[in-house]
């Protein structure tokens, strides 16, 4: 095999450099795995008859995702002028721009993280959206079980189990002697075994068919919302008899609300049974609607979103996944930026590779923003 | 094709000192070199020894399931004592298992790693004449994340249920509740891991290898002068980079409704074991189609590479240009054009729309037609050559004729009426074992005696080796051929004891005998690991070209240095110049120059 | 490591880059920003009879803008035809997958719940009682 050294040849291939051809045959790849989520969504919207649409229930914020969009668009057009001058050597100015697409990847970031923390608040996520009125009055019923335990271990805390606990705080309310006062605490803990109470009748009504949506969603707004819950700062109240009414906890129903606003007379049933009839001076500090053991007031009022668990499936991954390729771009970028004033036009392969890879990121936007956001009110079901 | 030399443009003055100088007297540390080695030699070897000890543990599996199914419920051998069981005895969930981790060893931990990770880094530099592939470092990574994928499938093994239990296919519900079966909690999470991690090695390696095939070519490398090897990865890597990310996408679907709540996969109302009704309101069909499309591909991709090294060796073997070298080619691109409509036909069973069903029916029968073309030529390749019958050429053949049988029992499922009776029963089995150990394997066989000598200059012995051929061919033929008359007379797939079904206690006896034969071809495997460690000691010592091949490999020394090539090769024909009449000896290197000024060499596939 | 010296290759290829011609991309970044307007404008039009129409018109402003960026702030529009081998063969299977799995997922011919219920039966979820909730 003798070779002349002299001589070279016409270069195989394509005349672009491995780097580019590899990121380029990279981002086919790309294009393939976001095929696979996007094409997942938009059969499973097209074959779920009723796809939650509604974005007051879906909590998708169109205008958070037209200004991400614009906030993506920006960047990439600041990451071709950074490559523009690296092109032209004029490497400060490369850095600038660099730097200020990243101050909008992390602006990006945010705006994300307000849309997430949106859906969180509210409970948009997969595996916990009620489909049917079951699975929403079940949601009710877990909901208040989270409230009371969480409470119950506020007031008895360590790491006994929660019928230890119930044990326990029935032992302390007990305690006290005939004749004597109940204390403050003791006041709290009747509190929560009113909710306790109320806690386990709904369960066994719910888990009995007893109940339907409305009937729980009406118990929420008007019920447990302005269950009477005792003070423990100001612990007296008196019925309009002169009674101590401090350990009844009882609910108000609309009339009672209304009456107790404007400072007239009502009669209360409370748990106990009895009747007793209150006079709203008494009352003035002593009952606190929605302070001490507000649990009424936290439960998320129940909906009911057919597909919802498929429709939080799609949105979370494929966000999740586009905002994965936006802390890979980022780190791309600060790896450049990381150079610092070294950096030359050796680095101008890298800054095209990441540029291409920058710019992929944005295109899967611009195809995730009309599918996520503006698809689904447009199909808004006749 | 045009038999004008190829444009080689002298400018003359620099050289490519600066390209190769650095190559030659480098020596790196032990880490460098053998463990974290950027060279796609050592990373093609560390990829074949690894392959070849997951081989043995994937036989190993395999002879468990065929413990089973002839010595049922008898203590068994070895996993019987390594697993807690009663008494050696293994649970039915175990023999789940046994098969499930027998085939995803078998897929992903040797089948395509040795085809792609192994014979792709080492073969394609050298036969396109580049000194490596175009990311080493991508390149070690590559072979560095098939670590993290064996960690995973061994976590499998020892979490809780013995194991992943699904099948290799991992359908869900099986998979995506954890309630579902014992091998359906934690083993199925590590699974998912592992099957990820292997994407992720597959994915980084055939981005490598599109890019140096591309654009690393010798000068003079033309497309259609390169070996079909090269064409055959090229095709598998370009099978692989747009089919495996969506079954990585599939993939992060399904952990996610295993650990994050979202339903994919998982239609409501579903009630596994007490736990409360599923939320949702996915569908299990979408994951098998995820998974098809890019696991449909993956079988081209654990076929197509073999049948490239299969025409070089052929050729070689026959001592005559390859039969109609550009049909091969075309008919390796249609495989895998094809190859990408056609996933649709594990599914005929499957509640699939009946529309769905036709169309791909239609596309597989179509697939048979390049498949048929790559068969004729290569019988044509041997036609009145004179065939040298060493170990390569015998496992060759085995790989052809194989790949027959595997090829013609696949045209029967491809058919919806029939595949509807025979859909997960042992013809299948038979089908699928025919293509993948009967092709592929023995193609690897020959692959590995053949290019032995370049990769340890060392020859392998022949005798070990043709003693191991035939008793793995018989062991082989004993286990799989039985198989089909056991699918056709309704034996179903993965069963831990399909004698339960009185219609099948007579098949007991031939199951016994399959056995035999699957303990005779897995111990002959031993011959073969001895053969390659013992040769590549004390093998006899070989040259640059102990095959008198024509291809740019055997140009550059036995086992090449760091770079490969002395100076850069320039290719001036073809591959498959083999008894060329022109030329005074029976093959023609393609480095060789022209023999004289104005006449032309004769290249491949002329006709 | 065996990189073939690169850098002055790459160097010389870059500088081959520039070459072509300049692009304002800041008139592109105006394009792509009336398109993004356009699209939340199309979000705002409810016509039930021009609804397809809409969700055609959004769909094309989207490839619209990808076109731009691909075109445009990708260089693909000075670049070879390999631009076509890459992308034509992924287009055509990222396109192909979502149309083969519409008959089955988008289209199926059974409701994915269960109990499966024929597709005539109503699309509301069926009544409380029959979820077999019983705990």
């Amino acid at each position: 095999m003798a070779q002349t050294h002299g001589t070279t040849s016409v270069k195989m291939g394509i005349p672009i450099s491995r780097a580019k051809l590899g990121m380029w045959l990279f981002l086919g790849t790309e294009i393939m795995f976001f095929t696979a989520f996007i094409g997942t969504y938009i059969v499973c919207f097209f074959g779920s008859p009723g796809w939650p649409t509604d974005t007051h229930q879906t909590h998708i914020n169109i205008a958070a995702g037209g200004i991400n969009t614009f906030v993506l668009i920006l960047s990439s057009y600041f990451v071709v002028v950074a490559h523009e001058a690296m092109g032209l050597r004029d490497f400060a100015k490369a850095r600038k721009f660099l730097i200020m697409t990243m101050v909008l990847a992390f602006v990006f970031l945010g705006i994300k993280t307000y849309e997430y923390k949106g859906k969180f608040d509210h409970n948009i996520l997969p595996g916990k959206i009620a489909e049917d009125d079951f699975q929403a009055m079940d949601n009710v019923v877990k909901a208040m079980k989270t409230a009371v335990e969480r409470e119950l271990d506020s007031l008895i805390p360590g790491t006994e189990k929660p019928y230890e606990k119930q044990a326990a705080l029935n032992q302390k309310i007990t305690e006290p002697k005939a004749g004597e006062a109940e204390s403050a605490e003791q006041r709290t803990y009747r509190a929560w075994q009113g909710w306790n109470e109320e806690f386990n009748r709904l369960r066994t009504e719910v888990s009995g068919n007893k109940l339907t949506l409305k009937d729980v969603e009406e118990r929420l707004e008007t019920g447990y919302a302005h269950t009477i819950i005792v003070d423990t700062k100001a612990p007296v109240l008196k019925a309009a008899d002169g009674r101590d009414l401090t350990h009844v906890a009882g609910t108000l129903e609309d009339s009672q609300i209304e009456a107790y606003k404007a400072k007239q007379p009502f009669t209360l049933k409370a748990h106990t049974g009895e009747t007793v009839s209150i006079a709203p001076d008494n009352l003035v500090t002593a009952v606190i609607p929605a302070e001490v053991i507000d649990l009424g007031h936290e439960i998320h009022h129940p909906f009911v979103m057919p597909y919802g668990n498929l429709f939080a499936s799609c949105y979370f991954l494929m966000t999740a996944f586009h905002a994965i390729h936006v802390l890979v771009g980022m780190t791309m970028f600060a790896w450049l930026l990381m150079q610092g004033s070294a950096l030359n036009e050796t680095w101008s392969d890298f800054m095209e590779n990441a540029g291409l890879y920058w710019h992929f990121v944005d295109l899967v936007w611009i195809f995730l923003f009309p599918l996520l956001y503006i698809l689904p009110g447009l199909m808004r079901a006749v | 094709m045009s038999t004008v030399d190829p444009a080689i443009v002298t400018t003359g003055g620099h050289g490519h000192a600066d390209d190769h100088g650095h190559g030659h007297g480098h020596h790196g540390s032990f880490i460098s070199t053998y463990v974290f080695s950027t060279d796609h030699k050592m990373i093609g070897k560390q990829f074949l020894i690894t392959t070849l000890l997951m081989l043995m543990v994937g036989g190993a599996l395999a002879l468990g399931v065929r413990w089973q199914l002839a010595f049922r419920w008898e203590a068994m051998p070895i996993f019987g004592q390594l697993f807690p069981a009663q008494g050696g005895q293994i649970p039915p969930e175990f023999y789940t298992m046994l098969v499930t981790m027998h085939a995803s060893v078998m897929i992903f931990l040797v089948i395509i790693p040795i085809l792609a990770g192994a014979f792709g880094n080492f073969l394609i530099p050298l036969m396109i004449g580049a000194d490596d592939m175009a990311f080493p470092i991508l390149n070690m990574l590559s072979y560095w994340f098939m670590w993290p994928a064996i960690f995973c499938f061994g976590a499998s093994f020892l979490s809780a249920g013995y194991g992943a239990a699904g099948g290799w296919t991992s359908y869900p519900l099986l998979s995506a509740l954890p309630e579902a079966a014992p091998g359906s909690g934690t083993a199925q999470t590590w699974w998912l891991f592992g099957l990820t991690f292997v994407g992720f090695s597959s994915m980084m390696g055939s981005i490598n290898y599109m890019t140096t095939i591309i654009n690393m070519r010798a000068p003079g490398m033309t497309l259609f002068r390169m070996p079909l090897t090269i064409w055959a990865m090229f095709i598998t890597a370009i099978l692989q980079s747009f089919a495996l990310p969506v079954l990585t996408a599939a993939g992060f679907m399904l952990v996610a409704d295993r650990m994050l709540g979202t339903c994919f996969f998982i239609p409501s109302g579903i009630v596994v074991n007490d736990t409360d009704p599923t939320v949702g309101g996915g569908q299990p069909l979408l994951w098998q189609h995820l998974f098809w499309f890019y696991s449909h591909p993956a079988v081209y991709i654990m076929l197509l590479p073999a049948m490239g090294m299969v025409s070089d060796m052929l050729a070689c073997m026959s001592r005559k240009p390859i039969f109609g070298y550009k049909p091969m080619v075309y008919s390796m691109a249609a495989i895998a054009g094809l190859g990408f409509i056609v996933w649709g036909h594990h599914m005929f069973t499957s509640g699939m729309n009946p529309a769905l069903g036709m169309t791909f029916m239609v596309s597989t029968v179509m697939i048979a037609l390049p498949s048929a073309v790559k068969v004729f030529n290569w019988i044509g390749t041997m036609w009145g050559g004179r065939l040298v019958f060493n170990t390569v050429m015998l496992n060759c053949i085995a790989f052809v004729s194989m790949f027959i049988v595997g090829g013609l029992s696949g045209i029967f499922m491809a058919a919806v009426p029939v595949d509807i009776y025979i859909h997960d029963t042992y013809f299948i089995v038979a089908h699928f074992h025919y293509v993948l150990f009967g092709a592929t394997l023995f193609g690897c066989f020959a692959g590995i005696v053949f290019w032995f000598p370049k990769m340890y200059g060392r020859l392998m012995n022949e005798k070990l080796g043709k003693l191991h051929f035939f008793l793995t061919f018989i062991g082989f033929n004993g286990t799989f051929f039985p198989m089909h008359l056991l699918g056709v007379s309704g034996m179903p797939r993965r069963y831990a004891d399909p004698y339960l079904h009185p219609y099948l206690e007579h098949l007991l006896p031939m199951n016994q005998f399959m056995t035999c034969c699957a303990i005779l071809m897995g111990f002959s495997q031993f011959i073969l690991l001895f053969n390659f460690f013992y040769s590549r000691q004390f093998g006899p010592k070989c040259g640059r070209n102990p095959w008198n091949a024509n291809g740019l490999e055997w140009t550059a020394p036995s086992p090449p240095g760091h770079g490969n090539f002395e100076s850069v090769p320039i290719c001036h024909r073809g591959p498959y110049e083999y008894s060329d009449p022109k030329h005074s000896e029976d093959f023609w290197l393609q480095t060789d120059p022209p023999a004289k000024r104005g006449e032309g060499p004769a290249t491949v596939a002329a006709h | 490591m065996s990189h073939e010296p690169a850098a002055p290759n790459a160097v010389a290829a870059h500088a081959g880059h520039d070459a072509h011609p300049h692009v304002n991309y800041f008139a592109i970044f105006i394009a792509l920003c009336v398109c993004t307007g356009i699209s939340i404008l199309l979000d705002l039009f409810e016509s039930q009879s021009l609804r397809w129409v809409i969700v055609f018109l959004v769909i094309s402003v989207a490839v619209a803008k990808a076109m731009f960026v691909l075109t445009y702030f990708m260089h693909l529009k000075f670049e070879g035809n390999w631009k076509f081998i890459i992308l034509l063969p992924t287009t055509i299977l990222a396109i192909g997958l979502m149309v083969a799995l519409t008959p089955d997922i988008a289209l199926h011919y059974y409701t994915p719940d269960v109990p499966q219920v024929h597709q005539d039966a109503p699309a509301v979820p069926a009544p409380a009682a029959d979820h077999g909730h019983g705990h």
